[in-house]
């Protein structure tokens, strides 16, 4: 005890390990700006100074509670006399505070002599350390105190726990340079003893505090589901929605086989857009010198696609003709654009691959898109697909050149990937002249199928519409358009699965905001009319497309193409990796643990690499261990997203968004589905 | 990086004094300053005579053993943790102490043990030819994202993200609009982030025709504010071509031949092709590529096999002595027999790419098969 010396004590004092408020880290500063205040609230009636506070924090690694009992222990109060200074001649409690003594002894109670004399003045109100009463003659008054503080003060003398930092705190008791004589009265001592049981006035804030503390409630933004605006008829409105079925198609191919020219042809044809329009594009083509693109241009609107002659984005229509609703998507051919061509196939139910007669090789080459197209379709579900051999009119209607481009796709289709001979149709057109599309052909004297149209119309009737109306909802957002409120906002997309009323809440992840449907309509043209009608409805089902607009939206900022929309009963978390069952095409460089690549999901892509392999399935069908991948292997992988979370899908759950696209330099390398999300 | 003095003995023991000037050469110190080097630097230190008094926040030199170095890139911020060596007025010693090393600011760095690694990164990164920056925009409709290329580092600049909306039939008014307000967002943020004057190149790589109009965008720009220095460092800009606007489309357009000739002799690009090169051979699985310290370190016991060596410079910064002068005997026995050994950085993607790829790679000169066979598999 005794056997510090000022000496000693300076060399505490150099010993660098105090509290330097610069030399804290980001972290350790946030957290004393934490604390600060709460501190500062719970020691208002000490005289003590902030810069001191700040220190006691740090010392107790800026735990609020433990630097209050510090701050209790070694500063007064500004009402402290009334607990322990007893005014003169007051006869029971005297606590005073002379220099040291031997009348100690005669009290009955023993006293602790200290030794480090000038320190306590130095440090100001520090100097009245409790603990400088030790040994167990004091375990009463101790007690006493522990009936106050209600701690262990024990613990805290002995510097069990806090010592490494708390130094200044563990400083021996010498630094005390007050000696206290108490001298007890019995009856007095169980008074006092009494009152100490009851909590002081300090605790008694503590106490409001923490009950205060415990009644504030973190609002949680969690929104009752709301009910439908009306109620309707559900099963009656889904019947009269599937007696007019919806069927959506996307059309791919290579660059330049004319798949805007086709769908435009196919508008025209219909009436949809009318002479006088298609009239004005044809002026505006011929003055640009392209004049054989003027029905591309029905679709292809913006400057960029006009002034370089190819489709940059996916072009959405919707038709309806007296008995059916169908939903076209133009996609586009050139390498760049795949992404988004990916995006038109993972809206559709059926391909209609297009292929230029007059350069098939070129597309069909492993450089062209006419293969890559074929693959990602069959890979993000697409089992039924309709291939038109386009410009005819070029090979002078050769039944020849079409019998030969027809066995080679067919052959591809069927034996490398797959596809069953009875899903695939084929149909010789001719998309600049119009020959098979609406109206047949005759120029096509050999060709006695149907029209383009007749074989969609067929197509729509084989396809099963039963729409299972006790799955989730579930919608990707394909496109957002800002209102001029900003709690509003109308966004687009298709309906994978469930169904939707105007009035419910829904959430959408990953941001997790919710919002009020307000209102949905659709989109389309009648067959004969250039009027583009916005019908609302007072339900969507699976496989519509749909504009949903939303009210009472937190904030609009966050929400971004691709993100998933749910009931707010069905919350999607998002994860940051999943485990998928990946497909490798052929593919020049290997993956490799690590590899970075582009996910494609939904009309999204999002950066991400491998992160593990788990295993691979080989000829054999023996998992060969392995850290990278090679052509056409069939592996399970760990795929981790680098830049955002995504909501995601298994494939069990939705069979079309748990599927994936990679791609890595360009080219589409693999194609996967979801197993399980991993975190 | 300057060097200033540099004194070592026969035992491979000595000390270097060098001025960092700029975030590279504190990468390259980062991977320089082992635990328990010592650094003599000018640092400030509060210090209280007393505890009661308030602290001084005084400048003093001390030498520090180092326990630990912290190196944020994009903060340009280094800082060197560990504990006094000598007796101070004011700091005793065996005190901690944690120093920022500032640019332009003398400091000294001895070594127990200077090895060939350690030798090479101090010359290198004293070297001025070396320090070539190039500015990089790699964008798609809707995202872009700016960052600039040192010898060493990929360092993300600025990354903006806007929804665009889809074009309709019929209106694609607010399409254009938006896709046109995007593109000045970018452009301007070009001109505010790159000091064109000090870049070596500008890259802007898209799919597509988006680098393009970018190009047209910035230029359109810097005509209107008549900014001339911008106009006459027209032929700095580079418009390349990718298959995806997020980062890994910059990797996959350095592999063009056409950037390749504006930019070769730069260790990044050239770490870029040594991968994709190591990448191919590993897929045509004839044994001429492998990649793990088991695999490696039989391939360099065949001498004269090795061509290429590829290591990430975080094997070698391994805080375990006998790890690091393992590695470095690797690198020594392999340059002994005529191979070339490529350190990747790790704060490049290719760098980051070997780093998942246990690090440590070899591309040898002729095929060795089933070098990843267990021995006694071989015996059988």
């Amino acid at each position: 005890m005794g056997g510090f010396d000022d000496d000693d004590l300076r060399d505490y004092e150099n010993e660098d390990l105090g509290f330097d408020e610069d030399a804290l880290n980001d972290d350790e500063y946030d957290q004393l700006y934490d604390a600060l205040p709460k501190i500062k609230a719970l020691a208002k009636n000490y005289q003590v100074d902030e810069k001191a506070l700040k220190e006691i924090l740090w010392s107790n690694y800026f735990s609020v509670e433990d630097s209050f009992e510090e701050v209790k222990q070694n500063y007064k109060r500004e009402y402290d006399e009334y607990v322990w200074v007893v005014p003169e001649g007051g006869p029971n409690w005297i606590l005073t505070s002379r220099t040291a003594n031997v009348e100690a002894g005669a009290a009955g109670t023993a006293t602790q002599r200290t030794h480090g004399p000038a320190r306590a003045q130095k440090r100001g109100q520090r100097g009245v350390v409790w603990s400088s009463w030790e040994g167990q003659e004091h375990a009463k008054t101790r007690e006493i105190e522990k009936a106050k503080t209600g701690r262990d003060q024990t613990g805290r003398t002995g510097g069990s726990g806090n010592t490494e930092r708390g130094r200044c705190r563990a400083r021996p008791p010498t630094s005390s340079a007050s000696v206290y004589y108490i001298i007890q009265h019995t009856d007095y001592r169980s008074k006092a003893a009494a009152n100490f049981a009851k909590p002081g006035p300090d605790d008694r804030k503590v106490e409001n505090l923490t009950e205060k503390v415990a009644k504030i409630k973190i609002k949680e933004p969690k929104p009752v589901a709301s009910k439908p605006k009306q109620r309707i008829d559900i099963d009656a409105e889904l019947a009269k929605k599937n007696s007019k079925p919806n069927l959506s198609f996307v059309v791919i191919g290579h660059v330049d086989s004319g798949k805007s020219t086709l769908i435009g042809r196919l508008l025209y044809d219909l009436g949809i857009v009318d002479s006088k329009t298609l009239h004005k594009l044809t002026k505006e083509s011929e003055a640009m010198g392209k004049s054989s693109f003027s029905l591309a241009w029905i679709m292809d609107q913006t400057q960029e696609e006009r002034s370089r002659g190819v489709t940059v984005d996916i072009c959405q229509t919707q038709i309806e003709t007296p008995t059916q609703k169908f939903t076209i998507i133009d996609s586009p051919g050139h390498q760049d654009y795949v992404p988004q061509m990916i995006n038109g196939v993972s809206q559709a139910d059926l391909a209609v691959m297009n292929i230029d007669a007059n350069s098939f090789e070129s597309g069909f080459s492993n450089q062209g898109q006419t293969k890559e197209h074929l693959t990602i379709a069959k890979s993000l579900g697409i089992e039924r697909c309709v291939v038109t051999i386009n410009k005819l009119d070029v090979t002078q209607w050769s039944q020849t050149v079409y019998d030969a481009i027809c066995d080679q796709i067919r052959q591809f289709l069927v034996d490398e990937l797959a596809y069953d001979v009875a899903n695939l149709v084929f149909v010789p057109t001719s998309g600049f002249l119009g020959d098979n599309v609406v109206k047949p052909s005759k120029n096509l004297s050999w060709y006695t199928g149907p029209t383009l149209l007749q074989v969609l119309e067929q197509e729509n009737r084989a396809v099963s519409h039963v729409v299972d109306k006790t799955w989730p909802f579930v919608m990707v957002i394909s496109d957002i358009r800002e209102s001029s409120k900003n709690d509003e906002l109308v966004i687009s997309g298709r309906i994978n699965s469930g169904i939707v009323q105007p009035g419910e809440t829904v959430s959408i992840s990953p941001s997790q905001e919710t919002a009020v449907v307000d209102s949905i309509s659709i989109t389309a043209s009648s067959v004969g009319s250039s009027v583009i009608k916005h019908d609302l409805q007072k339900l969507a089902q699976e496989g519509e497309f749909v504009e949903l607009k939303l009210k009472k939206l937190a904030s609009c900022e966050n929400i971004k193409i691709g993100d998933v929309v749910t009931l707010a009963s069905n919350v999607l978390q998002p994860v940051k990796k999943f485990k998928c069952e990946l497909n490798l095409f052929n593919i020049e460089r290997p993956l490799l643990v690590g590899t970075p690549f582009v996910l494609f999901k939904n009309g999204i892509s999002v950066p991400s690499r491998l992160s593990e392999i788990e295993s691979i399935v080989t000829k054999d069908g023996l998992s060969k261990k392995r850290r990278h991948l090679s052509s056409n292997n069939t592996a399970v992988v760990v795929v981790e997203l680098l830049e955002r979370e995504l909501p995601l899908l298994t494939v069990a759950q939705n069979h079309k968004l748990g599927r994936v696209v990679v791609r890595k330099d360009g080219r589409s390398i693999g194609a996967g589905k979801i197993l399980e999300l991993v975190a | 990086m300057k060097l200033v003095h540099s004194s070592f003995q026969k035992d491979k023991s000595g000390s270097v004094s060098l001025v960092p000037q700029d975030c590279e050469d504190l990468w390259t110190l980062y991977n320089l300053i082992a635990k328990d080097d010592e650094v003599r630097l000018k640092t400030h230190r509060n210090i209280k005579k007393s505890p009661s008094d308030k602290p001084v926040r005084k400048l003093v030199t001390l030498s520090l053993s180092v326990e630990s170095v912290d190196f944020t890139p994009s903060d340009e911020v280094m800082r060197i943790k560990g504990r006094t060596v000598e007796q101070h007025e004011d700091v005793p010693q065996g005190s901690y102490h944690t120093a920022e090393l500032e640019f332009n600011q003398k400091f000294t760095l001895y070594k127990n043990d200077w090895d060939d690694i350690s030798l090479d990164l101090v010359n290198k990164s004293c070297s001025i030819e070396a320090k070539a920056e190039i500015g990089a925009v790699v964008l798609q409709e809707g995202v872009a994202h700016l960052c600039l290329i040192t010898e060493n580092m990929t360092i993300l600049r600025s990354k903006i993200d806007k929804s665009i909306p889809k074009k309709k039939r019929g209106d694609s008014s607010s399409h254009d609009k938006a896709l046109n307000k995007f593109m000045e967002t970018v452009a301007e943020s070009v001109i505010r982030n790159f000091n064109t004057d000090k870049l070596k190149a500008i890259l802007l790589v898209s799919p597509g025709f988006s680098a393009r109009q970018l190009y047209d965008k910035i230029f359109s720009i810097a005509v209107s504010n008549q900014d001339k220095s911008l106009i006459q460092s027209k032929s700095k800009f580079v418009v390349a071509h990718s298959s995806t606007g997020y980062l890994q489309g910059l990797e996959e357009a350095l592999k063009s031949p056409e950037l390749q000739k504006q930019l070769s002799d730069t260790k990044f690009q050239h770490s870029v092709m040594l991968f994709d090169e190591f990448s191919k051979l590993l897929n045509e699985d004839e044994g001429k590529a492998w990649y793990g310290e088991a695999e490696v370190t039989k391939a360099i016991e065949l001498q004269g096999a090795v061509r290429t060596l590829m290591i990430t410079d975080t094997l070698f910064k391994s805080d375990d002595i006998a790890q690091r002068k393992k590695y470095i005997h690797m690198t020594e026995q392999v340059k002994e027999h005529g191979g070339e050994v490529v350190i990747f950085s790790s704060l490049h993607d290719s760098g980051e790419q070997l780093n998942q790829l246990t690090g440590i790679a070899v591309i040898l000169n002729y095929p060795v098969p089933n070098l990843d066979d267990e021995e006694d598999s071989t015996v059988c």
